[in-house]
């Protein structure tokens, strides 16, 4: 899907794009080891939207999302040899991803950019609306502490389970399980203003 | 309300979010199932879960641009991977150890060709060298009091 909006796509979600079985990236990553341009070309396509949609999700803006998503890319790349397979390639890319956005400094206030980067809704009240939602939300996601925020993104926009939530934030699945129960509780609060208003 | 019910209570919202994210043992599940049948308090409370997961999903994102995938690529290609990994730890660990046995052993016969030689004070200097002069550097921070 295009929009009129600097050549961003906008989508929740994109089944065909996000989703590869696990077992097919490992033989791109060992076609790519071995040096084949095309097999990590694949990877990229493969997983750049949900690092992107993560990244997004932890830094509140769509240009400090891209870079860091270019940088964990390649820095993929430069460090595929290492990659051992005991998790997936997507668990091992989003834990590169993480380090980058846990010590991601912002330059700009997560929620400014919202406004100019978001598609258009035909209907200018809905537009408005949702804009609203899309606001609230991520200001909610932007108050809680990183590590919740972390686990909460990968939970709910990037459907893992605990156990690979686990693995690419190297935390057990019982913190992960607490994290995400002090997540969703501290969620709550946040999202009660938006709630009386009748935002969300 | 029973004390009893209260704490089961407690314990099944403690569960709730693992519950509806599909992440309890069967038989843990079937007991938050039960309760929940049963239980006005917590089906409220699961519903509000439910409501706050529905806000995220409902908040849109942006894609990337069609620009990352060149960009990326374009970087890949004037890169290559860091390293060769060693697939064996205990491979890796003799490499090291070859490689600091290897640097002693330089190290020693460079060490023996240095005593051998002349010392620098045996060296023909030219004749215009001098002797540099050698300011003390307390005296010179200190003002030489």
């Amino acid at each position: 899907m295009r929009s009129a909006n600097g050549g961003r796509q906008v989508a929740v979600s994109d089944p065909e794009v996000t989703t590869s079985p696990a077992s097919d990236d490992r033989e791109l990553v060992q076609q790519a080891c071995a040096g084949d341009l095309a097999a990590f070309e694949e990877l990229v396509r493969r997983h750049q939207r949900g690092l992107f949609s993560y990244l997004y999700r932890m830094t509140g803006n769509s240009s400090d999302a891209e870079e860091l998503a270019q940088q964990a890319l390649v820095k993929a790349w430069q460090s595929l040899r290492g990659f051992r397979g005991g998790s997936s390639f997507k668990t091992w890319l989003y834990r590169i991803g993480i380090n980058l956005a846990l010590n991601f400094r912002a330059r700009t206030k997560p929620t400014e950019e919202l406004v100019e980067s978001m598609p258009a809704e035909e209907n200018p009240a809905e537009e408005f609306r949702q804009r609203q939602r899309d606001v609230a939300v991520q200001a909610a996601l932007a108050g809680l502490p990183r590590d919740q925020r972390t686990a909460l993104v990968l939970s709910v926009y990037e459907e893992m389970s605990y156990r690979e939530i686990g693995a690419a934030m190297g935390k057990s699945v019982r913190a992960v399980d607490s994290l995400l129960f002090r997540a969703k509780q501290n969620l709550r609060r946040l999202l009660a203003p938006a709630r009386e208003r009748g935002i969300v | 309300m029973s004390n009893r019910v209260m704490s089961k209570c407690s314990e099944v919202k403690r569960l709730l979010p693992a519950w509806l994210d599909g992440e309890l043992a069967p038989a843990r599940r079937d007991e938050v199932a039960k309760h929940l049948a049963a239980c006005v308090v917590c089906r409220a409370e699961m519903a509000a879960l439910r409501s706050d997961r529905q806000a995220l999903v409902s908040a849109r994102v942006p894609g990337p641009s069609s620009f990352l995938l060149t960009r990326v690529m374009a970087e890949v290609k004037r890169t290559r991977p860091a390293r060769i990994a060693m697939p064996i730890p205990a491979l890796r660990t003799a490499v090291a150890a070859l490689a600091v046995v290897v640097g002693l052993g330089i190290g020693v016969l460079l060490g023996r060709g240095l005593a051998g030689s002349r010392s620098p004070s045996d060296a023909v200097w030219p004749a215009s060298y001098t002797e540099p002069v050698v300011v003390d550097v307390y005296e010179s921070v200190l003002g030489g009091e």
